[in-house]
């Protein structure tokens, strides 16, 4: 297979460096190799054929990677869903006609399940009848539904194939189940660098793991960022082997780029664009401390219509397998992204529409009101985002009560009840009472009150 | 006990019981990450509360963040843009 040797070869080339550093354990890429290769006789033997699509259900691991690179080596239809993403496993099975599964369990064993035969989707069809890999993400939609994008995993990884990158040291801070994490995963391995694993993604383990690991890069969010500096736990690391921090999937606050200059002079700071429909650009930010950039690169396009960013690339993905198609007819996509302009320099504001950019996972206020409206003693609701110097919004509610209550009581009632239906993201952290309607003329409801 | 401390403590023990974390006596060197285990939501959830209750945002007259790590920098912090809010 054209896909096996290829990967494979590339591989080969940096066999003796080292490929990752898990739980303390370092595997060089030969180990990679072997493990792939183990993996993809597996495969054979359970019966995996080319073109199913298989979930992988989990969080980042030695095994995980060989299997996820054996499955594409097998032309089949990745579908990872993270542990914190698992409670949606059967809608997402539904969504992407899921054939099978492996699922871990402890000391990075991974068990298969079969499903059994489901009928495709005609554009799972076309990665089939192409022979060639895919991969489904899962993003918000306009309504809270998650929509399933599908990718053609050789598209998104052709801007590595003949570019030639300084093989870093990088944390892999996205989770596998996010584009920012494929990306992050496909742009090392191609350049023979090493991926760090962190336990967890709070500003004390991240930080132990750069020092232990003499990590160079960390890809993260500003809300980590922030986290950081709000902590101090920098201080009581030695960061020094960090080179660049990027940052992306939410805007970046300026006060929060000027303090963190402050605190790393010596470290770039360079900001990420993309979206799972897109795949990740490269950037050229205007200086270290500065939001402003350039977004481009080969086979990407873009154009501004009423301050809305539009992007046309090679390596969109082939469309949603639960909703309309996102592209006009000439390709362009619109990301809702408002931006300012300064000669080729973008800045990215923030988005047009409803959705709450809580930390970069994204809320729709409407998903949010319909739990809040189960609750007894709510008559209205309007949620909507409250700037926060933290996580950049917060979900926050206002509400009209059909009987006079306690404000403490009501919002511990409300936490409680939303734990259950909502993700953390999701659960309105501010609540405030309101007597009157909250509703304009025209029925609409008056979400601007940040 | 002043009202900004009344509001910081109450603010505190709220988002320690929504956690159900222990309840602990709060000390003014108590880091607020570290020692109290707040994640960004937590932390972002308290300043939003703190805005609310007594009307005042240092954080938009150009306070840092890395300004606000022991409950004690909270205490002064909040207390000195109360008292120019009156003033």
């Amino acid at each position: 297979m054209e896909t096996y040797h290829s990967i494979i070869n590339r591989l080969e080339e940096y066999r003796d460096n080292e490929f990752l550093v898990y739980k303390g354990i370092s595997y060089l890429y030969a180990d990679l190799i072997n493990s792939i290769n183990n993996w993809f006789d597996k495969i054979k033997r359970i019966g995996i054929e080319q073109g199913q699509c298989i979930s992988i259900i989990g969080e980042y691991s030695f095994n995980a990677f060989s299997l996820f690179l054996a499955l594409q080596l097998n032309n089949n239809i990745i579908v990872p869903i993270s542990t914190e993403a698992k409670h949606l496993k059967d809608k997402i099975f539904d969504v992407a006609c899921v054939d099978g599964y492996f699922e871990s369990s402890e000391n990075d064993e991974w068990n298969y399940t079969l499903i059994g035969p489901v009928p495709k989707h005609p554009l799972l069809n076309k990665l089939i009848l192409n022979h060639e890999p895919g991969l489904v993400i899962f993003t918000s939609g306009t309504t809270g539904e998650k929509k399933g994008a599908v990718i053609q995993i050789l598209k998104l990884i052709s801007k590595f194939d003949n570019r030639e990158r300084k093989p870093y040291r990088s944390l892999i801070f996205m989770k596998l189940d996010h584009i920012g994490g494929v990306n992050t995963f496909y742009s090392i391995i191609y350049n023979g660098g090493t991926i760090i694993t962190a336990e967890d993604r709070t500003p004390e383990l991240v930080c132990s793991a750069i020092e232990e690991n003499k990590v160079e890069l960390l890809p993260t969010t500003p809300t980590f960022l922030n986290m950081l500096v709000i902590s101090g736990i920098f201080k009581l690391y030695d960061l020094s082997s960090l080179k660049v921090i990027s940052y992306g999937t939410e805007p970046m606050p300026q006060s929060t780029l000027r303090v963190l200059n402050t605190i790393f002079p010596s470290i770039i700071l360079k900001q990420t664009y993309g979206l799972t429909e897109l795949g990740i650009f490269a950037t050229k930010s205007r200086e270290s401390d500065s939001t402003w950039m350039k977004i481009g690169g080969d086979g990407v396009e873009t154009r501004i219509v009423n301050n809305t960013l539009f992007i046309r690339t090679k390596s969109a993905m082939l469309g949603y397998l639960n909703a309309p198609s996102p592209f006009d007819e000439e390709g362009w996509y619109n990301t809702g992204d408002q931006v300012e302009i300064d000669g080729d320099y973008l800045k990215i504001l923030g988005r047009k529409e409803d959705v709450i950019n809580v930390g970069g996972d994204k809320v729709h206020p409407a998903e949010v009101e319909s739990v809040l409206l189960e609750i007894p003693n709510i008559k209205e609701v309007i949620v909507y985002g409250k700037d926060s110097p933290v996580v950049g919004k917060l979900v926050a509610a206002k509400v009209v009560l059909i009987n006079p209550e306690d404000i403490q009581d009501l919002k511990k009632r409300i936490y409680d009840f939303c734990r259950l239906k909502l993700q953390k993201h999701q659960i309105p952290r501010l609540i405030s009472i309101s007597e009157k309607n909250l509703v304009n003329d025209q029925f609409k409801k008056k979400r601007e009150l940040n | 006990m002043s009202i900004v401390r009344e509001v910081v403590n109450n603010t505190i023990k709220e988002i320690q019981d929504q956690n159900g974390f222990d309840k602990i006596e709060l000390k003014e060197e108590m880091k607020i990450v570290n020692d109290l285990g707040f994640a960004s939501l937590d932390v972002a959830q308290m300043i939003a509360t703190f805005e609310m209750e007594l009307g005042v945002d240092p954080f938009q007259e150009g306070v840092s963040l890395m300004d606000v790590v022991t409950i004690g920098d909270i205490y002064n912090v909040y207390q000195e843009y109360v008292d120019k809010k009156q003033g």
